[in-house]
Parts: C-alpha cells; structure tokens; sequence
C-alpha cells in the first residue's frame, strides 16, 4: 500500500525549491595515481558514489551528436558476460541503482547500494566501467529511447527556448548544440563510435570520485584499485575551445499555442575563477537566486502577481561561464514582466545594497549550506561538484569564510557587471520580447 | 511572540501516547506524541546533520472543497505566505531564509502541508511562525487579487500549456467522475478567477486548528526536544473541534465510458504517449494484504527494465520505446492505479494497447515465478532504506500517512505486509484491480485521430 517512493507528483508546491552549511569532515584517499574525496558515515547501511569523466556532449564529433548521451544511457546496459537483461537483474536481485548520464563537460555515474550487497555492487561497478558492451540490441534500444527524449524537449516550452538560448550564445560552439543531437546524427552513430568514444573517455587522469556513506579509506583503497586501475592512464578527449558568447542585445521568439509566453535570458557570466565569483553570487542571491527573498520574486511575483516563477542563475562551463534567468507569464504581461526584471537589474547596478540586506543574504547563504549535506546522496553530489569546479578540498570549510567577506562594494562592482540592455532573450508562446 | 526555549517535562504535559514503534534492524525510530489541543506530534529523529525539517499537515486538500471552489485549497496554501498579525506580507519565507533556512509548502487531494528546512537551534522560531500563521493570518483584497494572478500563472505553467498535463486532468476527471477527485488539485481555471477573500477567510476559519494538524519533525532532534518547543509555542492554540467531513468514495468502480480512450490531438504534441488509469477500491486497513499485492504487482508490471512489461514491450516486441506502472493506494478515497507507454515509431495505440492487455491477462491467469516474486519485493523493501537517507523524504512518509489516518507503525508494518505476499496473492490483486471497466485511457497525439479503442 504504502509507496516508499512517495508520490508528491500530484501536489503542487508554491514554489520550486530554491538554491540551497556545515559540511562534513571530507578526507582525501589515493590509490596510486587516483585520488578520491570520502565521508565515512555509518549510521545507515548504505554507500552512495559519485564518479565523473571529463569529457561530455561538447566533445562529441559535429556530425555525431548526442553520443556522449548515449554512451552514458548504455554505461548499465550490459558488461563483461553480463547482457543487458542479465546486467539489470543483477543490480535488481541486489538492489543495486547505478546510472549515467552526460552534460556538456562530463559523464557522471552514480551508483547506491546497501552496504550487505557490497561485494557485488563493487563487482558490477566494475565490469560497467571497464567491459561496456554495447550490444547491437542494447544500442538500438536506447538509441529509441534517447530519440524520444528529443522530441519530448521539444514539446516543453522551457527546454524549447532554453535549447534556442544556447544556440544564440554559443552559435557554433559545441555548447551551442543539442546534448542528445538530432534524429539524424543520433542514427549515424555506430557501435564502433561508441567503443572509441569510451575509449578515449574513461582513463584515470580525467576521473573524479566523490564517495559517501558505510565505507572507511582501506574498503575505498581496495574499490579505487580493483574497479578503476585497469582503465588507461590517460584520456584522449579533443580539448573544447574556449566559447565566447554573443553580443546582446538580441532576440529569439518562437511562436506556440497556450496562455503563457516563457522567456529565458543570458550574458556573459565570470566563471568559478573570477576575483568577483563570491560578490557575483552574493549579488546574484539578492537579485534573483534566492528563491522566495529575491528581489526578482519580490517585484516579479509578490508585487504584481506577473509569474509563478521567476530566476537567474549562473552556468558554469568549463571553458565558459553565463549569467541566466528565467521568467514564465502571461502573454499579455510577460514583455512587462521582462521590464520588470530588467529595472532590478538596474537597480542593483545603480544602487548599492544596504547592509542589512547584504547581512541577510550572507545568513541565508551561509546557514543554507548545512542543508547541501543532510544526505549521503546530497554530500557525494557536493563532494563531485566541488572538483569538477576545479576548487580544492579546503572549499567547504572556506565557503562560508568567503561570502562573508563580501563587501557592499564588491556587491556593486558584480552587479555593474550586469548589462540589462544587452541581454539574449529568448521566447517561446504568444508574445516576442523587445529590448527598447 | 516568544522563542524562548522552556524545559518543560513531556510527561506532564502532554497526553503522553510515546510509541516507540521502531523495527527492530533497518527501521527508523519513530516516536509519536499529542498535545492536549489535539496537536499530533511524530518526531523522527536523524543525528548525521545538525539540521531539522518541520512541518506542519493540515487534514485538508482540494478534495475537501466546497462545490464551485476548486483551487481553494491550494490557493489558500499561497496566502500562508502573505502576512500575519505579527510577520508582514513576504516576510515568513524571508525570516526562514534569514536565519538559513529554506520553507516551502505542498497541496494534495486530502492534504496541505508547509514545510521548513533549517538549523536545529531555529526550530523553535519555526514552531513560533507556523503557530503565528495558523490562526493569526490576515487575508487582504489587494494580496488576494495579486495571488490569484500568480495561481493562473501557475495554471498555465503546469496544465495550460503542456498537453500531457491537460490530458492527465481530464483522465483523472474520468476515471473519479462522482467523487471528490474528480476535479484537479490546482482547481479549474474558471473557477479560481472567481476565487476571492471570503472563501478564504471561510475555509481558514473552518480547517485550520491544531486538532486538524499533525506536527512531523525529522532531524537532529529528540521527542523531548520537540514536545518542550511544541507545547510553548503550540500548545495555547484553541481546537476547532471540527474535523473534516467524511467524504464518500466510490463503490461501484465502473468508469463511464470505460471502452471509449480520452484522445488529446494537439500540434504541440511531438512524442506521442499512451496511458492507463485504474480505480482501486478505497484503502481500508481490513484488507492491507491486497494492498500490498497491488505494490509487488506494480513492481513486477512495471518496476524498471527488469519489469514484464519492459521486457516484453521494448526488448522483445519493439512495440513500446518505454513502458512502466505503479500503484498508489495511499489515499482517503480511491486510488489508483497507472500504466503508462511511449509507443515505437509507427505503432498504433491499438496494438500497444493490445499488447498491454495481454500482459494483464498473463498477470491474472498464471502465477509469477518465485524469482520474480523475491526480485520484486526486495526492491519494494530496498527502498524504505534508501529513504532513510533523506530527512525529508522520511518526514513526507510519516506525514503523509497521518493524513489518511496511517499511524507510524502502519508505515512501517508494510514491510512486513509486502514481505507475506504471495504469488497468488498477485495474481488476484490483478485480478481486482486491473480490470478495463474500471479504467480510463488516454491516448496523446500531434496528429487528428477520432476516438478509438483504448
């Protein structure tokens, strides 16, 4: 009767969560020349790894599309003597969930498991990892799969203009495309390609290994060695070129059916690197990151009643940042919604944010860390993102130190950074977006 | 309003219902309590992280809505968030995010919840807020005019423009025609334009009291802990002494026009899909094991790429790209029960719907292999572990279940429930539950089709 696996798909919630201290202890473990970062907790029987390659979408060959996306679907779809079937009913026999995906930098694994099944948990890890076998059926099946994935984004207003947001700021660039590809270049990739592209991919050098849970630094040491030792010790992924994003302003519209125009907008971003990366989150918190506390939702949504939802956000690239957001709102009010969002960014520019409004967000975004790490899922995801990031071990106890160093005035120089008149807006319903 | 943190002994305060209704290895310990007001207290304790999840579950949802008031529920969710006696508007969620924390709330058919994620140290302050807002809201014309833009807004976002959400209404509109469920949660949308300040003012009056709430705190806290704050900052609330009408569910299952398929023929359609409503019997504790049945069988139906219909849809016909069931029995009223298919290129509905059909049939004739049986329940029963990771996820449980009238025990008996199933208990569950008159089926489509077979 009772679905562990709550079903909240029928409740609506006021709003969809907002971003989200304290982390853990994290240690680092190396094997060789591996190294992974742990947070042993025994308190649940249970493990919970996260493993990434460099080396995702953006890497795949131009007529090739969506072949790192297929690559990642077929990574649990059968290994060493194990066909697909046989592959899944050993994960399900044990209750063992290991999945892949792709982005455009990397593909992520996550693999969980009761710390019982251990042993051959490890074992299938290990065989996905280093005897894939895209089986001729195995392909075509989730070749299927990934070409309905295509058509379902494009029946969804939001993935519709997300997709035309980073094709007109990227253009050309690899980031510019379509991380499944297109129906065409789907059905050109080969078995064959998939073999070199998981050859060129999984070495050691471009592996990121985030594990948590009921598992100490001898147990993590034997995993590192007995799954992950054979692969090479190099990769040969192509190097993405550094993207540069288009001049704004410019606009996309995309006429379609239905009450509501959804609109999505870009710049240029600073990236994880930048002097200014804590003041432009900071800033970005106050402005519209910050879910139910942004200014964004304050004018937006609670003044004028203009969206359920309105965002910015920051991506992170490896070889590019940008400065987003998004807006949803009726066709006759979603230009003035867009002005709206537009005058805050002004204002953030224009005028200096108080220091009880700074004090508020240094609060908010410090004291929501400790929420980032009340799971073992949720603390291997942080463990990840954090290397992928390029940042050290010590950023989780830095963290909190370096947004409260953030003064009034680094607020403003990020948000002078902000140029609301040349924006890329995208739109997609009944009514196109003019930047006067 | 005060924070101030008294030690207060439990014991003396409360009517002390202490249930210590932990499993004996994997289970979580659970702990339950009420207050003299009515209050209903589950407290889940979880020491990895100094952080806390409290929430607060009102036994109301959209299907306890007067006739013509649809959305009213969760409208009145929103207005939660738009000022008190004591927090001005916009302030709650700021305070919550002021002092780290992040707050939201959810809607449902039998239920309303608020929620809030923060440091341990701050729950008090989070009890004191939703104490505030239970019964000093303030409901402003002006305030009420802006929400309702935003809820349309909402509307439109989730239902209005996505066809798959359109044709899910009108399914569920079917398949409970004559019950309470029959209207969706978010309401209609000509009905929530009319929506105003005295219907919320009336159904505030009328649901929201501390005898209509259970309090769920998950987290780095002890039941001694929760009861202390709880009694300072809940205890004083006045009780309704009203708790909800009993609504009637259905008895007779058959679905008017069962054999006829629900089509949704839009242009922005680009993936064509199929699905499958059943209605289920309402959930009576009388009868756990069929229940618990109709999970394993969801499980086997459709539970991943190991499942029957998976395996024989995708891998061995090719008529279906993905194929998959589940069964949700966790409702007041009826529940259901749903099969869902992305056809192949080129498949008629018909023949995928066929092939479906069969695959039932199989279910309810013959009896599932022993292997298939112990897969499938290890799965089921994996899964309470793996929720055990998530604070909240455990909070959303045991909450959920109070609001249907499932005590913490009941939750966590069901391991046991789905444990005993048998592999003719399977089969009957199959037999009872998935039969086609008590279905609806919806077919969506970028193309024109004219009715058809479901």
């Amino acid at each position: 009767m009772f679905g562990y696996r709550l079903l909240l798909s029928l409740c609506l919630f006021v709003m969809v969560s907002v971003t989200a201290y304290a982390a853990p202890p994290v240690q680092s473990v190396k094997w060789r020349d591996m190294e992974a970062w742990l947070v042993t907790d025994n308190s649940l029987p249970l493990i919970t790894m996260k493993l990434a390659w460099r080396g995702g979408t953006a890497s795949d060959p131009v007529d090739k599309t969506g072949l790192s996306m297929l690559m990642a679907r077929l990574m649990n779809e059968g290994a060493g003597d194990l066909p697909a079937q046989a592959f899944q009913q050993a994960m399900a026999d044990n209750a063992i969930s290991l999945s892949f995906s792709a982005s455009r930098d990397e593909m992520t694994g996550t693999l969980r498991c009761l710390s019982r099944y251990r042993a051959v948990c490890y074992k299938l890890l290990r065989l996905a990892v280093t005897t894939p076998r895209f089986d001729a059926e195995a392909v075509t099946r989730m070749k299927r799969e990934q070409a309905t994935a295509i058509l379902r984004n494009q029946q969804n207003p939001r993935s519709i203009a997300n997709q035309a947001l980073m094709k007109l700021a990227f253009d050309a660039h690899a980031y510019g495309r379509v991380g499944n590809g297109t129906q065409d270049s789907l059905a050109a990739i080969t078995q064959s390609d998939l073999r070199q592209h998981y050859q060129a991919m999984l070495a050691r050098d471009n592996l990121h290994l985030a594990v948590v849970g009921d598992i100490g630094r001898a147990e993590l040491r034997r995993v590192m060695r007995d799954v992950f030792s054979t692969l090479p010790a190099h990769n040969k992924m192509p190097q993405i070129a550094p993207a540069k994003i288009a001049n704004g302003p410019q606009t996309r519209h995309i006429d379609r059916a239905g009450p509501q125009t959804s609109v999505v907008f870009a710049q240029q971003g600073l990236g994880h690197h930048h002097p200014l990366f804590f003041a432009d989150f900071v800033m970005n918190s106050i402005l519209g990151g910050s879910g139910f506390s942004s200014r964004l939702t304050e004018q937006v949504r609670e003044a004028r009643g203009l969206a359920y939802g309105v965002y910015s956000f920051t991506s992170n690239f490896q070889k590019a940042a940008l400065w987003n957001g998004s807006v949803a709102s009726d066709n006759t009010t979603a230009q003035e919604a867009v002005n709206v969002i537009r005058a805050e960014m002004r204002r953030m520019a224009d005028e200096p944010v108080s220091a009880p409004r700074l004090a508020t967000a240094k609060t908010y975004l410090t004291g929501n860390y400790a929420l980032r790490f009340d799971s073992g899922a949720k603390i291997a995801g942080q463990l990840l993102g954090v290397q992928l990031n390029g940042w050290p071990i010590s950023y989780f106890k830095t963290r909190n130190q370096n947004i409260n160093a953030v003064t009034q005035a680094d607020v403003q120089r990020a948000a002078k950074l902000l140029s609301p008149h040349r924006l890329l807006v995208v739109s997609v319903g009944g009514t196109s977006i003019t930047l006067d | 309003m005060t924070s101030l943190f008294k030690p207060l002994y439990a014991a003396l305060l409360c009517v002390a219902v202490l249930v210590a209704c932990g499993k004996p290895t994997d289970g979580p310990k659970v702990k339950t309590a009420k207050l003299e007001n009515g209050l209903e207290i589950i407290v889940i304790p979880d020491f990895r992280a100094d952080v806390v999840t409290h929430m607060l579950w009102y036994r109301v949802g959209s299907a306890d809505e007067p006739k013509g008031k649809s959305g009213i529920a969760h409208f009145f969710e929103h207005l939660m968030f738009r000022g008190t006696e004591n927090i001005p508007p916009g302030e709650f969620s700021k305070t919550v995010a002021r002092l780290g924390g992040q707050d939201n709330a959810f809607t449902s058919y039998d239920y309303t919840a608020y929620f809030q994620r923060i440091a341990k140290n701050k729950l008090g302050k989070m009890m004191e807020m939703e104490a505030e807002r239970m019964q000093k809201l303030i409901i402003q014309d002006e305030i009420v005019a802006i929400e309702r833009d935003v809820i349309l807004e909402e509307r439109s976002s989730r239902v209005d423009g996505r066809p798959a959400s359109l044709l899910s209404e009108q399914l569920r509109h079917r398949l409970h025609k004559g019950t309470a469920y029959e209207v969706p949660v978010i309401g209609w949308r000509a009905e929530i334009e009319k929506l105003n300040a005295v219907d919320a003012t009336n159904f505030y009056r009328r649901y929201y009291a501390p005898d209509n709430a259970v309090l769920v705190v998950a987290g780095a806290v002890t039941l001694d802990e929760v009861l202390a704050l709880a009694q300072t900052h809940y205890g004083d609330l006045q009780p309704s002494g009203q708790p909800r009408a009993r609504r009637i569910a259905a008895t007779d299952l058959t679905v008017a026009g069962f054999d006829q398929a629900e089509v949704l023929a839009d242009a922005r359609v680009r993936q064509p899909s199929w699905q499958r409503l059943y209605r289920l019997p309402q959930y009576s504790s009388t009868d756990k094991r069929q229940f618990a049945a109709a999970d394993v069988l969801a499980e086997i139906l459709g539970g991943g790429l190991t499942g029957r219909l998976y395996q024989t849809l995708v891998v061995a016909q090719k008529l279906a790209v993905n194929v998959g069931a589940y069964s949700d029995s966790s409702r007041l009223d009826n529940g259901e029960f749903m099969i869902y298919a992305v056809p192949a290129p080129q498949v008629e509905f018909a023949e995928l719907a066929r092939a479906i059909d069969d695959e039932i049939t199989t279910m309810q004739t013959a009896e599932v292999g022993a292997d298939i049986l112990r897969r499938a329940k290890r799965q089921l029963v994996s899964d309470l572990v793996f929720a055990r990771d998530s604070q909240q996820s455990m909070a959303n449980i045991f909450g959920s279940a109070a609001m249907i009238g499932l005590s913490p025990d009941d939750v966590l008996a069901w391991v046991d429930e789905i444990d005993a199933v048998t592999a003719n208990d399977v089969r009957r569950a199959a037999q009872a539950f998935l039969k086609t008159r008590h279905s609806v089926t919806g077919h969506l489509t970028g193309e024109m089709e004219t009715g058809g077979q479901p």
